[in-house]
Formats: C-alpha cells, sequence, structure tokens
C-alpha cells in the first residue's frame, strides 16, 4: 500500500520534506509504519520527539488521519492514506 | 529582602501624593510577587463594589522576584485591575522591557489611585518620581508617545508604557502598550489608565537586583538560556513565531474560524501562518528581555494600504482579525494588529467583537445603516480596518463594538448571545475546547474570563511527555484530547503553574522546558527561600482561590462558569467534528478537585487551610 505522510512544523527537517510517499506492505498497521519511520529517519529525530527504545513519538507529537487521532499500534491503514504528523505547541 | 527592591510606590494621581512603602516579607513569601501579589494587593484595597472606572479604581502594576535577573524573558510585568470589560479581577501579563527597567528604578510594584484632572505622565527615574503634564500627548499613540517622551526625559534608553485614543475613550477592551507592541492585553487596563488621565509611565533604572546566591542563580539561570536556545520542541517558535499554531494547529480544528462555526480551513490558516510570514514580510527582528528564545516577529510592508514597519502579529492575532474574521490576507491582518498596537487595544477582544458583529450584520442584527454604509461582511478587510479605526477612536458603529461582544449581544438581543463567544464577559482565546476538551474546564473557571494563559491546559492533552512538566505535581498518564476524564485535574495544575509563573514575572514560553523543582530553585537562589515544588503547588492553589473570593465577591457563581453555545456546538468538519466536551462532566471533578461549594464559593476549611482566615471570614461571616 501507498500511504502519504505529511509532516508539520519542525518535524519537517528531520524528514526531509513536508510530504512523503511512503510504500508498506498491504494489511500494515500503525505499527509498521512506526517500525519504517525508526529504520529511515530514527537516527535523526531528536530524543525529544523520538523514543528511540519503544520505537514511537513523544512530547508534542501527535499522528492523526484525515478525521481522527491515532494512537493504537494496532490501527490497520488503508492503501492512499493520509498520514499527519503534527507539531503541538502551545503558543498565543 | 533578597529577589526584591524592597518597595512598592503608591501615587494617588488625585492629590498628586506620592510614597514609598515598605513591601511586606510575609506578602513576599505567600504569594511571591506578581498575579500572586497583586491580586492579594487588589483583594485588600479593591472593594468588590467599586466600580472599575470610578475615582476609586485602583491600577496596580507588579513585577516578581525575578524580574530584571539574568533570566531570560525576566523584563515583564503584570497589570492587576478591577477589568471594565468584565467587571471582575483581571491580572494581565505583558513582555519585552519594560518591567526589568520599572524595578531597576528602585521598586517592586506601583499601585495607582485616583484620578488627575488633567493629562499626566509619570516619570520614574532611580528612585525619583515626577508627575508630569501630559496634555500634549493626549491623542497620540502609543508610538508617538513613546519616541516624543523618550526625546522629552533626554533618556533614549527609557521604557514606556502608555495607552493610545482607546484607553483615552474608554474602549472596554482598551489596553496598555509598552515597548511599542507589547501589552498587558487583556480586560480593559487601558480604560483604566485613561480614566485616571494617565498617559504613560516613563520608567528608567540603573540599580540592580541583589539576590541570596548571585552565582548559583546565574549558573541555573544561564543553564535554562541555553536549553531555550537549543531545545528542539519549541523551535517552531523560534523559527515561526506564535503564528506557528496557524500551520500545525489547523488540522485539530483548534483555529476558530468564521467566528467558531467552521473546523477546518486549511488555506486560510496557511495563508497567515508562520511561513507564509517568513516568506513574505519578517525581517530581522529583536527579542524581550535576554529571551533565547525569540518568538516576537517583527514585519515590514513595503507600499499599499497596508504599509507598515513593526511588530509582527502574534497567533492570537491572526487567528482574532484574521480567520475569525475569514480575512485571509496575512499583510491586512498584520496592518489590522498594528492598528490594535498604537490606538492600545486588546487584538482578542477586537477581533473577536468584530467577527461577532459580522455574524450579526450576516443575520441582518446588525444593518448597513448602523455601520454607516460599511459593508460588514467576512472576508472584507476594508471594513476590519475601517471598524478598528471607529471603535478606536469611538466613532460611528465602534461605539457600540467598543463595549466588547457581551455587552453588544445583550443591546441587540435576538438571539445574538448564542453565537457571542465569550465568558464572563472576555472573549474566548484562539483555541477551540471543541479540539481540547480541557479547555472546557480552564476557560469556564479561569479567574479572569475566558482565557488560554490560566492555564494552558492543552499542553497536557495526548501526550505522556508534555512540556512544563507538571509530573512532580501528580500530573502524569495519557490524556487524550477528545475525553473529559482528568481534564479538571488538568486544568487546576495548569492554572496553578501559570500562578507561579505569572507570579515569578516571567514568560509561559521559557516555562515550557522548566518543571515546578527548577521553579524553586530559581526562587529560593533569588530570594534564600527554601521552597520545594509542593510548597508552590500550594501558593498556586492559594492565589487561584483568594482570586475566587474576588470575584465570588463581585456576583460570579456556579452558573457564570460556562462555556458559550456555539463552544457546545459540534462542529461539521475538521480534526474535531461532532465533538463536544462535557463541561458538566469536568466541572463536578474540578469543584471536588478546587474543594469549591456548589454555587461556586471556595470551602471554609480549604480557605483557612490555604491560610486564607481572613477571607474566609469575608465570605463566612
Amino acid at each position: 500500500m501507498m500511504l502519504r505522510l505529511r509532516i508539520f512544523g519542525s518535524l519537517e527537517k528531520y524528514f526531509g520534506s513536508a510530504c512523503l510517499e511512503i510504500e508498506l506492505p498491504d494489511g500494515a498497521k500503525l505499527r509498521d509504519l512506526l517500525d519504517y519511520v525508526d529504520a529511515h529517519w530514527g537516527d535523526k529525530l531528536p530524543p525529544q520527539f523520538w523514543d528511540a527504545e519503544a520505537k514511537r513519538f513523544r512530547g508534542p507529537v501527535l499522528i492523526m488521519t484525515q478525521d481522527a487521532d491515532v494512537y493504537d499500534d494496532a490501527l490497520p491503514l488503508s492503501d492512499q492514506q493520509e498520514i499527519l504528523l503534527l507539531m503541538i505547541l502551545g503558543g498565543g | 529582602m533578597k529577589g526584591y527592591m524592597g518597595k512598592l510606590l503608591r501615587i494617588n494621581l488625585t492629590t498628586g501624593q506620592v510614597l514609598e512603602e515598605p513591601l511586606s516579607p510575609e506578602l513576599a513569601r505567600d504569594y511571591i510577587g506578581g498575579a500572586g501579589l497583586g491580586v492579594r494587593i487588589a483583594y485588600n484595597e479593591i472593594p468588590p463594589e467599586t466600580d472599575p472606572l470610578s475615582q476609586d479604581a485602583k491600577l496596580i502594576i507588579m513585577t516578581g522576584p525575578v524580574t530584571a535577573t539574568s533570566l531570560g524573558t525576566a523584563g515583564r510585568y503584570e497589570v492587576i485591575c478591577k477589568a471594565p470589560l468584565t467587571g471582575i479581577l483581571c491580572d494581565s501579563s505583558s513582555a519585552g522591557h519594560w518591567g526589568a527597567e520599572f524595578k531597576r528604578a528602585g521598586y517592586d510594584g506601583l499601585i495607582l489611585e485616583g484620578a488627575s484632572t488633567d493629562p499626566v505622565y509619570l516619570y520614574i527615574n532611580d528612585g525619583q518620581v515626577e508627575i508630569r503634564d501630559a496634555s500634549h500627548l493626549w491623542g497620540m499613540n502609543t508610538y508617538e508617545v513613546q519616541d516624543v517622551l523618550r526625546e522629552e526625559v533626554g533618556e533614549p534608553k527609557a521604557r514606556v508604557v502608555s495607552i493610545g485614543p482607546a484607553g483615552e475613550r474608554g474602549v472596554l477592551f482598551s489596553c496598555m502598550i509598552n515597548d511599542a507592541g507589547r501589552a498587558p492585553g487583556r480586560g480593559g487596563n487601558g480604560a483604566v489608565m485613561g480614566r485616571k488621565n494617565l498617559k504613560a509611565i516613563v520608567v528608567r533604572g540603573t540599580r540592580q537586583v541583589e539576590l541570596a546566591n548571585p552565582e548559583g542563580y546565574r549558573e541555573l539561570a544561564l543553564a535554562i538560556n541555553r536549553r531555550n536556545a537549543t531545545d528542539p520542541r519549541i523551535a517552531d517558535l523560534r523559527e515561526f513565531g506564535t503564528a506557528e499554531v496557524m500551520d500545525n494547529r489547523w488540522p485539530l480544528s483548534d483555529i476558530p474560524v468564521k467566528n467558531w462555526s467552521l473546523g477546518s480551513y486549511e488555506e486560510l490558516c496557511v495563508s497567515l501562518g508562520g511561513r507564509k510570514m517568513r516568506d513574505t514580510i519578517l525581517v530581522p527582528h529583536v527579542a524581550c528581555y535576554l529571551c533565547t528564545i525569540g518568538c516576537s516577529r517583527w514585519v515590514k510592508i513595503e507600499e499599499g494600504p497596508y504599509k507598515m514597519d513593526g511588530p509582527g502579529p502574534e497567533y492570537e492575532s491572526l487567528g482574532a482579525l484574521g480567520s475569525m474574521c475569514m480575512v485571509d490576507d496575512l499583510k491586512a491582518v498584520s496592518y489590522a494588529a498594528h492598528l490594535c498596537n498604537i490606538y492600545g487595544m486588546d487584538t482578542i477582544s477586537c477581533g473577536s467583537t468584530i467577527a461577532f458583529a459580522m455574524e450579526c450584520y450576516e443575520k441582518g442584527l446588525i444593518t448597513r445603516e448602523d455601520t454607516g454604509g460599511i459593508e460588514l461582511t467576512w472576508g472584507n478587510k476594508e471594513a476590519l480596518i475601517r471598524v478598528i479605526e471607529q471603535i478606536a477612536f469611538g466613532e460611528g458603529i465602534g461605539q457600540l463594538l467598543g463595549q466588547g461582544t457581551r455587552r453588544v449581544a445583550e443591546q441587540l438581543g435576538h438571539g445574538a448571545m448564542d453565537f457571542a463567544v465569550q465568558v464572563k464577559g472576555l472573549e474566548l482565546p484562539m483555541h477551540d475546547p471543541r479540539a481540547f476538551f480541557a479547555w472546557a474546564t480552564t476557560y469556564s473557571t479561569s479567574p479572569r474570563g475566558g482565557c488560554h494563559l490560566h492555564g494552558m491546559s492543552d499542553l497536557y492533552e495526548n501526550t505522556a511527555n508534555p512540556l512544563s512538566d507538571l509530573s512532580e505535581w501528580g500530573l502524569t498518564g495519557f490524556y487524550p484530547r477528545h475525553s473529559n476524564e482528568g481534564k479538571a485535574k488538568i486544568a487546576r495544575l495548569a492554572q496553578n503553574w501559570a500562578h507561579i509563573i505569572d507570579s515569578m514575572v516571567i514568560c509561559y514560553f521559557a516555562g515550557f522546558t522548566l518543571k515546578p523543582s527548577e521553579l524553586a530553585a530559581l526562587l529560593n537562589l533569588a530570594t534564600g527561600s527554601e521552597l520545594t515544588p509542593q510548597d508552590l503547588l500550594i501558593i498556586g492553589d492559594r492565589i487561584n482561590a483568594l482570586y475566587r473570593a474576588y470575584n465570588y465577591r463581585c456576583g460570579i457563581r456556579r452558573k457564570d462558569d460556562r462555556l458559550p453555545l456555539r463552544s457546545l456546538t459540534p462542529l461539521a468538519e475538521g480534526g474535531a467534528a461532532g465533538k463536544v466536551p462535557d463541561l458538566e462532566y469536568q466541572l463536578a471533578e474540578y469543584y471536588e478537585i478546587r474543594r469549591w461549594e456548589p454555587d461556586g464559593k471556595p470551602r471554609r476549611d480549604s480557605l483557612i487551610e490555604l491560610g486564607l482566615a481572613d477571607v474566609a471570614r469575608d465570605l463566612y461571616g
């Protein structure tokens, strides 16, 4: 399956782009996406954003699909799905 | 008193009397300084029945024990008054340099009483205080006043806080402006100052703050400054300013669009975002006092109707004057915020009131006749600019809108209150409680009305590793943004954190990388106290209880701890579609945690435990 990864805020500089197309096996789940992130960018992401041991985002990073927040590693992903990696800072 | 100058300045503008008073060590211990101490002074000295715009009203300006030290952002100050916009107590914090300069002039705080018969300004220079004629300044905007007064006092390094035409005319959301563009924005302190015929306060100070452990303090402060310069979690603030919120939060439906009626509008938000600003109108900028984050922006628009060269808009201004009004032109919104700065008005309340008026216009509650021909339609940037000017100068429809959303809705009737988005008269800031449910409790119970700075509860939703880590206060675990469980606990602790930050007085953003033990360490090194993180939690509870007690005496009850109808109406689209917080559930938990009676009064036993026996007597006899 093909996924579209949209990357927000200063996360972009670690991924090298604000938008990436990535390919995962059919039937992939969120955990597979996180493993993919770890394999490709895990060494670039600072520890404030990425828990290298648990292989998951931390701190102000939130994963969303177009209409829902995503927490569950077992969440099935679908072909052509858009996944958003958001930076949640306070501001005002 | 280490960390303090040990003196308060009291000036009666009716009599011209200037007094220096010792700062009470007990009050400093119990309330730290800044907002906490200011609320205590207000409680003691401003009877709850006081008309905020009368001669009896007082305006209190406070610094804190770390003000004017080597800690980044320690140039701030707090303004405390009974707010004309809301009729309840209000503290408001401002950035820049004015607070540090004032403290170096020899004082921890300033209490202004009475009213002058003629326009005056204060010149406070290293312990010398003069009340000077300001008749030549009346009518000037805040930037002009700064330039003229620096020249007049012959001190180019003097710092100036002033009101503009809006404060002179009593616009209920007018505010003081310092350092050309920084503001203690909320509640209408500009109108209080205006009614005192006080145009400006000029300060120059060269004194040093004595610290209990200067070496230890300096080492810790510099470590924090270095951390704030490099921590990747706040890199977006450095690179894009607070406008980063426009770029980063639209998928969550956190950004209000069209008077809080739409849940998603990517193009509009991105067109007002920090990246767009960086790529178009941003020029090299200066930071606030010793700040290593540097979130403030400076923009230059070379030509056209929005020509300007000055501080750029913060996120709240972009939201209120931009997305709320459906204006997607960054230059126009920057100029609109610039006008609010020079005329001395709170951008949140001003923009929100105009957005509300646009909806009234759409619904026929305000007509073209009412506006004097202005087409107050969504996205009409020319109308936005014209109405801001009318509000500031009390002309046309501006006379009505200058009273703020709640009063306008009351006067219009016909269901207008249903889409008047305010709590206790204060227009909501630009974060949606349908996107982050803890805002429901935070906004409905915030001591000064609808406010996101008392405290930033959204930091603690959706992450187990939050900024401003409060795990030392027992806030651990994971709280999804669209659940109601635990949100009352988050609200209480975030509010207490804000009370401590505002009492020290530093910036919330500098506090993003800190935790309670580090705030305690800073205070201990500055003042010689031996505070623990738990002591700070209790001080936060004390300040909140005192604030609430004052407002209770002003008539605030459980029925006033509410959200606007629109905030409880589901959005049709976006990252919060179909979601609304369960306010009753959250408030039941919050009242229990805060130990409030069902009518909203702090319980007698809790007041006594917090060292507020006198307040308990006031409330219970």
